[in-house]
């Protein structure tokens, strides 16, 4: 039946050919990303045959300075799709608010806003207006070698808070000679202090944007949680490629980081270690905490001077929100759903062979709903730089207590931002 | 005497003791990007150091090749860099000449300015030269765009300038006495002259256009008009990098510049030293 | 044909004038040599002449046209520079064509004079060679056959010997007159060195600050000085300079008492008389002193320092005090420093300058 139709539509798309000009959308993408949108046009061009995607897949970073730079420029040279990373779009919305489109009026209505998480909308509100959709995310989980844990005799059921996290860790450690329960970046970044404190619904500023919170109880715990691990040789420093390194060489049981690191585990894993991984919720501080936190992701935004808006936002329903292209990008490229109702597509509750079996997805989406939405703020990546240095400065002893060492980065902030302090 | 040819050996012994190590950490990441150029991207991430090149280069670079059409890129910035170089060789010699050789109004406030926009970081001028050149004159990927925007360079007319400057007046005024035009001056007394200070300005400028990466990302967003640079810069991603491919990508874009750079070393340090022993 | 003239020529840097609105005439055929100290202005009123060096004010003529404004390369005139100019990047026949070949002289043209300068100076067996592979005196050649081949109206030479050593400017100096004989061209000629200004001269002009001070032959110019700077500039060893002060004239001669000197008097040809206790000053020329025995215009001095050269002895004394002398003595002489010796001043060979310089006759 649908065939037919598929058939039909072709048929009168061949015979009308000449009449209707094909539409063509150009966007600007990197990395996995690029391939995961080649990925959905099958799918699409079946229902949409007229519209023509042309995926220019860049490095994140040149994305970032071609969109800035042609925003500047009033849009010229922009394409009419861009990704661009969640936690960076204020930078767009706070100098160019009118470089990208407004999909509310292109069908973007309230209902299908809330297909989407609010940690994911967030940073796309612009009063009434909505500049971008939703694309993956980075609901923050543990990947953790099963093996090592087994041989501790640790059941991860029981890993609920951090407490917990530090208990199992003395026991791996041991029972794994030269063997570090996890890494974290470090003097490099602030992942930790961001992921753990995010799970305690604290982030840099407050959720309108008008406050300084880093110095709120949620962060300093976070900071103290780091501090903790690192003081008992719990932790080593490692930024994204020595994770992959010290995976590789078995020398390290857990990983904690946004789920679209699974592809880089699984992929960079070396065949013994197949069915040795598995995936776990991040801990808690406190017991009986959310457990979910958010660590990446980005959108897509329209070019407001884009010909093709329609087509564009026609694509970007297809590709973003719907389950079959979510899930098509999931699966061919790892890109991890904002979508909720992804969870409830058969491909989510499949068993994955490398993860032992495990029904990772249905965890990882499963976080979703319970992420609390942070504000970035144009000011993000300043305010994250005092934080890593405070972070390094307490490490090292520089501090009498996390506390102190955030209230300093507090002032620091609000000296570079002029925004107040929250009390 | 035997004891004073000891001490100098004994000295170039220690002297070598410290330059040769050196020498060696500044080579040694060269090696390692021939070294991982010929590796799979596991092998980065493996846990024993590889120290000796793989066979993989020729699939690397049939990989890179297959993603990026590599050698067209190549062949866009050896055409840019080229035309640039000679352009800016033209334009910079004649005006570090004008101002070095003619007396005129202002002369002092132009040499100010150039001087000037040389304190400028690039990052400041580059978003409103691009919003001219992309939005007001509509060039973006032209080959006019990536070529002519950059070719005003500060440092090749100040460069000049110091060259036309030290050389002897009298030699001007002779060839002037002999009815010599200016243009023909310029021609065939001062650039000839110049000829040290040419090459090496050329080398830099060939390295200039060679290496920059921030102009053509901007201006050149279309795949056939892709520097080589920019299209390795596509290779990474936010965390996600294709290992092989940009280290095989960087030994065929700094091969070449090393070949050159030390086949012509003697005449690149020549032109920059003139200056200084004059 | 080959004559330049100047008319109130003047030159200003902004408000500095260089050149003081000079005057001169030199005739077709002419050698004629600008001196003066360093700073005089000599070379840039050759320059102007060149037209290196724009007019501010007045006029230039070489032969019968008016050329102020003319272009170097179209004034009829070559150059010779004292850093020879030679382009290093050429080799000597390059560097004598160069001129011709870029004005799109014809070839054959061409060689057949690069040929006859190069016969000229004895250049044939260099013609091959860079200036860095040749001798300061073959340089200097290659230099002046570079202006010869352009066959000017006006050769103009500035300071083209001082960078050679004494031995090799000598034997060029006399290239140099021997060429002027043989070309018969005009030749304008800079130096600071008063040798070769004598040497090499029809004419000298005498500059100083900017300002002619005197023009004439050699001869004249060492006889007959204009004024005390003249004077002082032109022969060697120096003129003394001998303070007095004006007393009784009689007969057309005018009585000097030399203050410094123990108040000898002498009496000097001077057709105005001067107010009795007129401050004046007596130039003598080393060679004209005399010494002999005690008697009127005479005085006595003591030697400071002997000089023998041979034929002559050079005494000085006074070199201490603020009047300076020097004698010549010709012949072989014995005296010693410390000696005392009696100078006489023929009346006839001193001559007269008032408290300004300006010469009293």
């Amino acid at each position: 039946m649908r065939h037919t139709t598929v058939c039909a539509a072709l048929v009168l798309l061949a015979s009308t050919g000449i009449a209707r000009a094909e539409t063509e959308v150009k966007v600007w993408s990197w990395g996995s990303a690029a391939p995961a949108l080649e990925a959905t046009l099958e799918g699409f061009n079946a229902l949409h045959p007229d519209i023509k995607l042309t995926v220019d897949k860049l490095g994140y970073s040149d994305v970032k300075s071609r969109v800035l730079a042609a925003c500047a420029a009033g849009g010229t040279g922009l394409p009419d799709l861009f990704q661009f990373q969640n936690t960076e779009m204020e930078l767009i919305t706070a100098q160019f608010p009118d470089c990208a489109a407004d999909l509310v009026p292109l069908g973007f209505d309230a209902d299908q806003q809330a297909a989407f998480p609010e940690f994911k909308m967030f940073a796309l509100r612009q009063g009434d207006r909505v500049v971008g959709m939703p694309w993956d995310s980075g609901p923050v989980v543990m990947f953790y070698r099963r093996d090592f844990y087994e041989k501790a005799g640790v059941d991860v059921a029981s890993i609920e808070t951090w407490d917990d996290f530090q208990e199992a860790g003395k026991a791996v450690q041991a029972a794994n000679p030269g063997v570090t329960m996890i890494n974290d970046n470090l003097n490099g970044g602030a992942e930790f202090v961001r992921m753990i404190g995010e799970e305690q619904g604290c982030g840099y500023f407050s959720s309108d944007g008008e406050s300084i919170t880093v110095s709120q109880p949620g962060c300093v715990a976070a900071l103290e949680v780091v501090k903790s691990l690192k003081d008992q040789k719990l932790m080593t420093a490692a930024d994204f490629n020595g994770k992959l390194q010290n995976n590789g060489a078995g020398v390290v049981a857990t990983q904690m980081s946004g789920a679209w690191f699974e592809g880089s585990v699984r992929n960079n894993a070396p065949e013994d270690q197949h069915g040795k991984w598995g995936i776990m919720a991040m801990p808690s501080v406190t017991a009986g905490g959310s457990r979910a936190a958010n660590f990446g992701g980005s959108l897509l935004a329209i070019n407001n001077n884009s010909r093709v808006k329609e087509a564009a936002f026609t694509y970007l329903s297809y590709a973003l929100g719907s389950n079959e292209g979510q899930i098509t990008m999931l699966r061919e490229q790892g890109l991890v759903p904002s979508l909720i109702s992804a969870l409830d597509d058969p491909y989510v509750s499949e068993p994955s062979e490398f993860w032992g079996g495990q029904k990772i997805w249905e965890l990882v989406l499963g976080r979703l709903e319970k992420i609390a939405p942070i504000n970035g703020t144009e000011y993000f990546s300043d305010a994250d730089q005092v934080v890593i240095a405070n972070q390094t400065a307490y490490l090292a002893g520089g501090f009498d207590s996390a506390q102190a060492a955030m209230d300093d980065a507090a002032k620091q902030i609000s000296f570079a931002t002029g925004l107040p302090i929250a009390e | 005497m035997k004891s004073r040819s000891r001490t100098v050996l004994l000295r170039s012994l220690a002297l070598h003791a410290v330059i040769v190590p050196l020498a060696l950490l500044w080579l040694l990441p060269i090696w390692m990007m021939i070294v991982f150029a010929s590796m799979e991207d596991s092998a980065i991430f493996s846990a024993e150091v590889q120290l000796w090149p793989g066979d993989r280069f020729i699939e690397n670079f049939h990989e890179l090749q297959a993603e990026l059409d590599f050698v067209r890129t190549i062949v866009v910035s050896v055409v840019v860099a080229v035309i640039y170089t000679a352009a800016s060789v033209v334009l910079t010699s004649m005006a570090g000449w004008a101002l070095a050789r003619y007396r005129f109004h202002g002369r002092g406030l132009v040499v100010s300015i150039i001087l000037g926009t040389m304190t400028l970081p690039y990052f400041v001028v580059v978003i409103p030269q691009f919003i001219m050149v992309a939005r007001d004159f509509g060039l973006s990927n032209t080959w006019i765009a990536l070529i002519v925007p950059p070719l005003f360079n500060s440092l090749g007319v100040l460069f000049m300038r110091q060259a036309f400057t030290m050389m002897p007046a009298d030699l001007f005024d002779a060839a002037r006495i002999d009815g010599v035009s200016e243009w023909q001056i310029f021609r065939h007394v001062a650039l000839p002259l110049a000829r040290p200070m040419l090459a090496a300005l050329s080398i830099i400028l060939f390295l200039h256009s060679w290496n920059n990466y921030l102009w053509p990302l901007l201006i050149s967003n279309d795949r056939s008009m892709m520097t080589a640079p920019v299209a390795l810069g596509s290779l990474f991603g936010l965390l996600d990098v294709s290992w092989g491919g940009v280290m095989v990508g960087s030994v065929l874009l700094t091969a070449p510049m090393l070949v050159v750079f030390i086949f012509m070393q003697r005449f690149f340090m020549a032109g920059i030293t003139a200056g200084a022993v004059k | 044909m080959g004559s330049v003239s100047l008319e109130g020529v003047s030159k200003s840097f902004g408000a500095i004038k260089v050149i003081h609105g000079a005057d001169l005439d030199i005739q077709d055929g002419e050698f004629v040599v600008f001196v003066g100290p360093s700073g005089c202005g000599k070379s840039t009123l050759l320059r102007m002449i060149a037209g290196l060096e724009s007019i501010s004010h007045g006029s230039l003529r070489i032969g019968d046209r008016l050329v102020t404004d003319v272009e170097p390369g179209d004034r009829g005139i070559s150059m010779v520079f004292q850093s020879y100019a030679l382009y290093p990047h050429m080799d000597v026949t390059e560097n004598l064509s160069f001129g011709l070949r870029m004005n799109g002289n014809k070839a054959a043209d061409t060689s057949e004079r690069v040929r006859g300068a190069a016969s000229v100076l004895q250049l044939d067996s260099l013609l091959a060679r860079l200036p860095k592979q040749l001798s300061g005196g073959q340089r200097q050649r290659v230099a002046i056959g570079r202006s010869i081949v352009r066959k000017p109206q006006v050769f103009l030479f500035d300071e083209p010997l001082s960078n050679l050593d004494a031995e090799l400017r000598v034997q060029m100096r006399v290239e140099i007159a021997r060429l002027h004989h043989e070309l018969g061209a005009t030749m304008i000629y800079v130096t600071h060195d008063q040798t070769e200004a004598m040497t090499l001269a029809d004419r000298i002009v005498v500059l100083r600050a900017g300002h002619i001070e005197q023009v004439g032959t050699p001869l004249a110019l060492y006889t007959d000085p204009d004024n005390q700077f003249v004077a002082g500039f032109i022969g060697s060893p120096r003129m003394n300079f001998l303070t007095g002060e004006a007393r009784g004239h009689v007969d057309g001669r005018q009585a000097v008492v030399l203050s410094g000197q123990g108040d000898a008097v002498v009496e000097v040809a001077l057709s105005q008389p001067l107010p009795s206790g007129t401050p004046v000053s007596l130039g003598l020329r080393p060679e004209h002193a005399q010494v002999g025995s005690p008697g009127p215009g005479t005085f006595t001095t003591t030697i400071d320092v002997v000089e023998y050269l041979g034929a002559t002895s050079y005494l000085y004394s006074g070199t201490t005090t603020k009047e300076p002398l020097i004698v010549a003595r010709q012949g072989v002489h014995t005296d010693r420093a410390g000696d005392q010796v009696v100078v006489g001043v023929p009346p006839d060979k001193a001559i007269l300058f008032a408290a300004d310089g300006t010469r009293l006759r």
